[in-house]
Order: structure tokens, then sequence, then C-alpha cells
């Protein structure tokens, strides 16, 4: 079963096959296409047309009524492809063009693989030829590119692929065009200017209306218009080529671990591999992540890079369904990319956490703390004023900087405690609390000074499932703490302190009160105050 | 390096004298329509495929060098019947005399060539 259209070829109505209607209006409007600088474009389409319809009328009779797609190709075997036609059209222009100073060149340049003068698909001919330069330098640049970390490749491959070879005559001859100089451009602008005035004529024409000064100017309006559009279209088309090639060649360089695409966030820089090494469980998956993602932003960007090649140059695709079988990969890539997570989903399906309290004696009223040592920015870490939030791979190893500290009001008594805190994530719970003991952190107490690592560690084969470290100090009401340095960088929470005034932290004494931390000047103050009013009082209750 | 391309040539020829033999063809039939046309070229191998020749036609046409009318056909759409004007006539006697210095040209030539 097939859908026909009914279709008015020449003023005869046929019922044709769904598909071959496709294949004859694309056959129509590619010879439309090719005569679309002709003044007799309509004439010769109206005879091709007539012509049609006579071959058609030879094809059906009572038992056959409708044209079929074999039809449409043995007419279209008969006619001629459209090539044939442009042949003929080019000797029309260069013929009249001498005694005719009215005649439109067809020549319309067009970009073409030159395999003839090429070396391996004529990429650099073809385009050597479009630019009217020695595709000697189009080679050299495309050589020099491929130093560069070979970006070159890229572009080269997709170009090979989507650019058609020049392969008739007319090809060969579009592929070339005019010769730039003044003349060409300024025959150029002419031919522009001549079309629109008669493609203006011509509408004038058919809705029976005169042609009058008006109509000239929107003519001038809509020619000036319509080369200010094309110009910002290049430009567009540009931005577009550059645009999707750059964050193609990033997509490519961090899947294949090319030194210029690393992952350079709050971490050291750390390869895709590594970090997908550290997140999945299996090398499929993570594979099927890959391969996800690289579809799901790959094709856009490839989508942009071609978009932009056919703002900037002109060509026909090579083959049919370029658009189709992109959003097909595209789509492909979002079921991949959801399978993948979903996956990946149930790794991190349970939480827990272990903790352990520790006793911290307070021999003096005063307890110290410091970072047991201090990364440094630049020195694989990220440090800035808030944090240090840092992840290397080593040896199998992964070592975080997030550990946080929170300092809380304890209960009354003579020590401070320390809370320490792990936890991660897992499939199941047994798997979680290995990932917990896995964890290697380091801390120190030892005559008042409390020192804590700002980095823990734990093996690359228990992948990142949330592992956090997390400190609680209770201080007891009227006990002092002294921030050394660098601490704050760890300090998450605090009582009393808000974010914002957490820098002026550093290097202080500050006393625990009911109501949190307070500046041990500010307490001294209060005490003294206090001391004063109750001697006041005694003083009052002795009168 | 501009290499020689023998089909170049071929279709070269054949398309120069196209127009020469389309008026030749007119002037013997009086009257014919594009089908008519084709078939004779055809038959002729001086054409391989239809659609090389509608522009040529409708350049012809144009050019004053033919005129036609629409007639009604039994079968079909209607047919654009072309014949030759008067310039059109006049042409094809210069085309003619040129025609016949052309392949005295080419047989003195091949001959000077042969010797």
């Amino acid at each position: 079963m097939k859908k026909t259209i009914s279709v008015n070829i020449s003023g005869i109505i046929f019922n044709i096959e769904e598909d071959a209607y496709d294949r004859l209006r694309k056959y129509l409007s590619t010879i439309k296409g090719y005569f679309s600088n002709n003044e007799s474009r309509d004439e010769i389409l109206d005879d091709i047309e007539l012509r049609i319809a006579e071959l058609f009328e030879e094809r059906i009779n009572t038992s056959k009524q409708v044209v079929t797609e074999k039809d449409v190709l043995e007419v279209i075997e008969i006619m001629g492809e459209p090539e044939v036609y442009i042949d003929e059209e080019e000797e029309t222009a260069s013929q009249s063009s001498g005694s005719n100073s009215q005649s439109y060149n067809a020549t319309g340049k067009k970009l073409f693989r030159d395999k003839e003068n090429g070396i391996v698909s004529g990429v650099c001919a073809g385009l050597g030829a479009y630019f009217q330069v020695d595709s000697v330098w189009i080679r050299l640049i495309l050589v020099i590119s491929v130093f560069f970390f070979g970006i070159g490749i890229l572009p080269y491959i997709i170009m090979a692929i989507i650019i058609p070879e020049a392969k008739t005559t007319s090809d060969k001859i579009r592929m070339h065009g005019d010769s730039v100089d003044i003349d060409s451009i300024k025959k150029k602008v002419n031919e522009g200017i001549e079309k629109v005035k008669f493609e203006a004529e011509n509408i004038g024409k058919r809705t029976g209306g005169v042609k009058n000064g008006v109509s000239k100017v929107i003519d001038f309006i809509s020619d000036f218009l319509r080369l200010g559009f094309k110009f910002v279209g290049y430009l567009i088309g540009g931005l577009f080529i550059f645009l999707g090639l750059g964050l193609l060649l990033g997509l490519i360089g961090l899947v294949f671990n090319l030194p210029f695409a690393k992952i350079n966030t709050s971490m050291s820089p750390i390869s895709l591999d590594e970090l997908m090494m550290g997140i999945f469980d299996s090398s499929l998956h993570s594979g099927m992540f890959i391969l996800g993602i690289c579809l799901l932003i790959g094709i856009p960007l490839l989508s942009i890079f071609l978009v932009g090649l056919k703002m900037l140059f002109r060509f026909e695709w090579p083959y049919r369904g370029v658009g189709a079988s992109l959003v097909t990969a595209w789509i492909v890539g979002v079921f991949v990319t959801i399978f993948a997570s979903i996956n990946l989903g149930r790794e991190y399906k349970y939480e827990d956490d272990i903790s352990s309290d520790i006793n911290i004696h307070m021999n003096s009223d005063t307890l110290n703390l410091k970072l047991s040592s201090t990364p440094m920015a630049g020195d694989n870490w990220k440090v800035n004023d808030w944090k240090i939030n840092s992840l290397n791979i080593n040896d199998g190893n992964v070592r975080m900087g997030n550990v946080s500290l929170d300092i809380v009001l304890g209960e009354d008594g003579e020590s401070a405690s320390l809370r320490v805190l792990k936890s991660a994530r897992g499939s199941d719970y047994g798997d979680v609390e290995d990932r917990i003991n896995n964890i290697e952190l380091d801390y120190d107490i030892s005559d008042g000074v409390l020192s804590i690592d700002p980095t823990y560690s734990f093996p690359l084969d228990d992948k990142l499932r949330g592992q956090q470290v997390k400190f609680e100090l209770s201080v007891p009401e009227g006990k002092c703490i002294y921030l050394e340095d660098k601490i704050y960088l760890i300090i998450d929470k605090i009582e009393g302190v808000s974010r914002r005034s957490r820098k002026y932290l550093k290097n202080h004494y500050w006393v625990m009160d009911k109501d949190g931390l307070m500046d041990a000047k500010d307490w001294l103050n209060r005490q003294e105050l206090e001391e004063i009013g109750e001697s006041t009082d005694s003083l009052h209750n002795e009168m | 390096m501009a290499e020689f391309k023998i089909d170049n040539t071929k279709s070269q020829m054949r398309k120069g004298i196209l127009e020469y033999c389309i008026l030749g063809t007119l002037k013997r039939k009086k009257e014919a329509y594009p089908s008519d046309i084709i078939h004779e070229m055809k038959d002729a191998k001086l054409i391989v495929v239809e659609g090389t020749l509608y522009p040529l036609l409708t350049r012809l046409k144009n050019g004053g060098l033919l005129a036609y009318q629409w007639e009604e056909s039994t079968s079909g759409p209607p047919r654009k019947y072309y014949r030759l004007t008067e310039l059109g006539e006049r042409t094809l006697i210069e085309l003619d005399s040129t025609w016949q210095e052309l392949v005295k040209s080419v047989n003195q030539a091949s001959k000077k060539t042969i010797d």
C-alpha cells in the first residue's frame, strides 16, 4: 500500500506515489536551481514539465493509473540528470555575453573536492579552487595544524565526508567559478541588482500590477538588505565553524586523553579516563557513559560546525538524510547516557556514617587548633580564601581535600570532645561500611594542640562514592580556643560566627560563650564588668 | 597539467553543430514539436538526453530564429510547434556555407597531416 498524491503537471492531473513525487520535485527544483540566473527559466521549466507530462501520459493506462517511482526514474533518464542542462546553459551565457550585455552568468561558485589535483581526497585542492589560492598554502596550514595536537585532522575528515567530489564537467567549472577581480565583482553586483529587478518585474507581471518608482525603491532596499543578511550570515557561519570545531576538538581531546584537554576545575588536572575510573564500577559502564555523552554533546557541536560550513560555502550534501541520521544518533546518545546514569545512580543509593568521640583534656584554658599540613595553591591543590577543594588521584589512591570542621558549644565540663565522622555511599550497607573503613585520615592531639590533616584518602578501587570526613569539636562554655593561621580553611559551621566573618577568625583567641564563640577580649571585658558589678553588689549588701 | 579528454572534445564538437542541425531539421520538416526534434537528434546521435534541448530551443526562439504556436494534441497536453522564422532561414543558409567551409578545412587539415 502506498500513498499517492494528485499533482497538476501542465494542466493534467496525475496520481503519483509519494516517493515518486519527492523524487520528481527534487529533480525539478534542482533544475530550477541551475537556471536560477536565467531569464527564460520559467519558460524552460514549463517546456520541461510539458514533456514530463507527455512522458507520464505514455506510461499510464486504464490498468495502471498511478505514476510510480520507476516511471519517474525512467523519465529522468530520458530527460537527463540536471547537470546536462547546465552545460548548455553555460554555453548560452558565454556566447550571449559578447552580444548581449544583460546576460546572466550561471556559474555560481561551489565547493567541491578536487580529487584530480588532490593528494588524499582533494579537500585542500577544492578549498584552493574555491578561494583562488594555490592549494599548497591550504595544505601547509593543514600540516602545521596537525602538529598542534592534530587539530587539523578532524575538520579534514568531516570535510572529506560531507563535501561532494567534483565529478562532472559542470562540477569542475563550478568549482572554480569566476576569477575574482574587480571586473567580476562588479559583474556580480550588477547581476544581483539585475536579478532582483527582473524578479520584481516578474512579480509585477504576475500580479498584473505596473512597475513603478516605488517598486524600484523597494527593489533597491531589498537588494541592500539581502546583501546585509548575506554578510551577517557569513559572520555567523564563521563563528559557528570556530565554535563547533573548537568544542568538538575539546571533547575529542578529553575522550582520547590528549594533553591539551584535562579537566581543570577545582582540582589538579585529571584525565577523563582517571575520573571515569574513579566513578564507574566497570569499564563497560564508563565506556557507555562516555559514548553517550559524546553523542549527546558531540552531535549538536558537529551540527553547528556543519551549519557553519553550509553558511560559508556553497555546496550540496552528497548524501541524503544527513539530518535524520544525526538526530537518530543523538537520540541513541540520550538513551545510552540515561542507561549508564541509572546504573550509576544505584551505586549511590545507600548512605551511612561511622563516628567516634575522643575526649580532649584541656589542661590549660586554651586549645590550639591548626592544620598539620597546609596544602599550597599550585602544589596540585587549589586553595582559595575559603576552602580547600581538591581531588588528586595517585598510585591507585584518591586524596581529597574537603575535610570540614564544625565548632559547637559542648556540655558543661572541663574537657572538650572531638567527634570524627566518616561517611560514604554505596549500593548496599555492607558496601558502604567497607568504604568508610577504607577512609584514611590523620589528626593529632597533644599538649593542648589539635592538629588536623585537611586531606583524607581512600583506594581508587573504592570509587568516588561520596566519601567524606567531618570533625565536630565541642567546646564547653568558658573555654578558649586559638585558631592558627590556615585552620579557617576547613571550618564549616561555627557557632555564633557568620560565614562571612570567618576570615577574621585567623590567629585569634576565642572563648565559647552560651551563644557561641566570642572574641576573647570582649569576653574578658565582660567578665571584668561583671566582677565589678558583683563587687558593687556586695558593697551594697554591706551597707 | 591539463590532461586531454577525448569525451570533452567530442561533446563540444556535437554541441557546436547541434543548433545548426536543429535549424536543418526544422527546415526539412517545416514544423515540429520538441519531441520530434529530440527523436531526430537522438537518431543522429547528437544528443543523449532530452533535457539538453529545451534551453537551446528557448534560446533560439529568444534570438528570433524560431517561432512557435500552440497546438492541441489528441493525447496529452498541448504541444509547442516550432518553425523557422525568416531570420532563422537566413541564419541556416549562412551556417550551411560555414559548415561546407569547415568540412573543407577539416579535410584539408587532416590530409596535410597525413601527408
